[in-house]
């Protein structure tokens, strides 16, 4: 699939919520992204959020509110990156504001 | 929306009254004892699939009991066995993905292996993702390319994590007997695996865990 197909499919993914198996399944896309397209870093940081999101839901009894917690605002966030590549405008502020809200989310914040 | 009702699962049985020796319950009744006391939870869970749930099923509390694997052991292997001969099919190994079906397939792997010591199956486990060094093995442990398999999986809700067990297995070289379930949620898993052309065979349902069939129940926000 070209390039482009796949951020566009990428965008029609995370735009539903968000589940376990949808970030696993968004982990590996973005892994693999990481070494086809040039936006290296980029896809790399979407990779691991989604990867250490996912593994906080695993086998987990996951209440609904916690899960709202955990997942608060990062759809979103990643699909604001996935647009601005898609436009040729990686943005490396946003990734440091999706790192800020997983870590926020997940509570791992020590300062 | 599903209440907030207060979760609790993981019911230890300090003082259990189960004796594999005496207890005049079959294996299969006793696993089920067990299975209630300690993996079913009860409150508002979003699943792994996305769906919202009022049930949860923490099987591992299960499958890693030591008593408990014994049973998973015993009832398991009887499955097989039964699966086997009524399809007149023939399985080498039994494995799935990793973690919930881990400990699963090693019980029923060292069970086969009690019984008959020419007969016993392999076990292996598949990996979420291929290995980036090395090989890039996605299965690792006892698993040949032509194996026939038995896919193994603690709970089945929707069929993701077996299907890609399956997927996986597949592109390896092995072929599908067919799929065993500790907990088959009746929530449209096992349908989805079986169009994919795999038998499934739950050791329980979700009616056998909780008198009702998911599909009679109230269910919200399929994701």
């Amino acid at each position: 699939m070209p390039g482009n197909d796949r951020i566009s499919a990428l965008l029609s993914a995370v735009s539903g919520a968000l589940s376990q198996e949808k970030l696993e399944l968004l982990g590996r896309e973005f892994n693999s992204l990481a070494q086809d397209r040039a936006e290296t870093l980029v896809f790399f940081v979407l990779q691991n959020v989604c990867q250490r999101l996912a593994a906080a839901l695993e086998g987990e009894a996951v209440s609904v509110e916690r899960f709202q917690e955990l997942t608060a605002g990062i759809a979103d966030q990643i699909a604001d990156i996935l647009r601005d590549i898609q436009q040729g405008n990686a943005n490396a502020a946003k990734l440091e504001a999706l790192v800020v809200t997983l870590f926020r989310n997940l509570g791992l914040f020590r300062r | 929306m599903l209440a907030a009702i207060p979760t609790k699962c993981g019911v230890l049985m300090q003082h259990s009254t189960h004796s594999v020796d005496v207890n005049p319950l079959t294996p299969k009744e006793q696993l089920l004892e067990i299975l209630k006391e300690k993996s079913i939870c009860r409150g508002a869970f979003t699943l792994a699939s996305g769906a919202q749930s009022d049930f949860y099923v923490d099987a591992k509390l299960t499958t890693s009991d030591p008593r408990a694997a014994l049973l998973v052991g015993s009832v398991g292997w009887e499955l097989v066995k039964e699966t086997t001969r009524a399809g007149i099919i023939h399985v080498d190994s039994i494995g799935g993905l990793t973690m919930g079906a881990d400990w699963m397939a090693l019980s029923i792997g060292i069970a086969a292996h009690l019984e008959d010591l020419q007969a016993a199956l392999r076990v292996f486990s598949v990996r979420k993702s291929a290995k980036e060094h090395g090989r890039l093995k996605r299965i690792e442990g006892n698993f040949s390319p032509g194996d026939s398999v038995v896919v193994v999986d603690d709970v089945i809700t929707t069929g993701g994590s077996t299907i890609q067990a399956i997927d996986a297995i597949e592109e390896a070289g092995g072929r599908i007997a067919f799929v065993i379930a500790l907990v088959d949620r009746q929530e449209g898993g096992r349908e989805n695996i079986e169009k994919r052309g795999h038998k499934v065979v739950p050791i329980f349902t979700r009616a056998e865990l909780t008198g009702a069939d998911a599909r009679q129940r109230s269910h919200i926000g399929i994701a």
